[in-house]
């Protein structure tokens, strides 16, 4: 079963979360959901191509550590970043108590860190993390008022 | 629609040709390939990814796996790579242990 949740809650525009099932063959569907989130909040084709990386890269390293039988809940949240002008999206991969989440090896940590602005693996005994943000550059619109 | 009906691998000779999102369930596919190939004494291998709309680590393994399974150091020609097989390749910095054909 894969469920879906979106709600909002401090300074987070908006967050949505897909429980699903801890599987490569899920790893398509938790690409979709980040670069549709991030389309819908106007990012540009450069974002949307690193966003597909990074959550792929973070999905496979999730799935790699759930074990068999085992469920992943992906949240994505948007927050606005008034400082730099710009949304952050932020995408958290939980797995289920009692599993563990290694460091990212050589390669996958080379591919995140081109292709998100800061990512790790969060360790907790209730729900190990592996996450990753980064911030979006608005899709630049031409205007003919510009002209 | 699953990940198969977007991921196909057809191999003719020592060239292979992909199409669709080589990620961690697809990329095992591709090793099998190679694999084989690998076992039937390929020197070369090419891999025509123009197709490929999306790679990930796991699909930059196998190609890695692709230049060296069965202990030989064999020369792997990338033809024709997507965007996406491009990128992935600029920020890991393994443009260089490939042969790149590029379009045209």
């Amino acid at each position: 079963m894969t469920t879906i949740v979106t709600s909002q809650a401090g300074d987070e525009v908006e967050h949505l979360s897909l429980d699903l099932p801890a599987t490569t063959e899920h790893l398509r569907l938790v690409r979709l959901l980040v670069t549709s989130v991030a389309t819908s909040h106007g990012a540009d084709l450069d974002d949307l191509e690193d966003l597909r990386i990074a959550a792929g890269e973070i999905g496979a390293h999730a799935v790699a550590a759930a074990g068999a039988e085992a469920r992943m809940v992906v949240r994505v949240g948007i927050r606005d970043d008034a400082e730099h002008d710009a949304a952050r999206l932020e995408v958290r991969i939980a797995l289920q108590r009692g599993r563990t989440i290694d460091a990212l090896d050589e390669l996958g940590g080379m591919v995140l860190g081109a292709s998100a602005d800061a990512h790790g693996v969060t360790e907790s005994p209730e729900a190990p993390e592996v996450w990753f943000v980064r911030a979006l550059r608005p899709s630049v619109v031409h205007d003919p008022a510009d002209d | 629609m699953s990940t198969d009906d977007v991921f196909s691998i057809e191999v003719t000779g020592d060239v292979i040709v992909l199409r669709g999102e080589l990620d961690a369930h697809t990329a095992p596919k591709l090793d099998e390939v190679i694999v084989a190939l690998a076992a039937e004494g390929a020197g070369q291998l090419v891999l025509d990814m123009g197709g490929v709309e999306f790679v990930d680590s796991s699909g930059l393994r196998s190609l890695i796996r692709a230049r060296t399974e069965g202990d030989v150091e064999r020369v792997v020609v990338i033809r024709e790579p997507s965007a996406a097989t491009q990128r992935l390749l600029e920020i890991t910095g393994m443009t260089e242990h490939f042969t790149i054909q590029l379009a045209g």
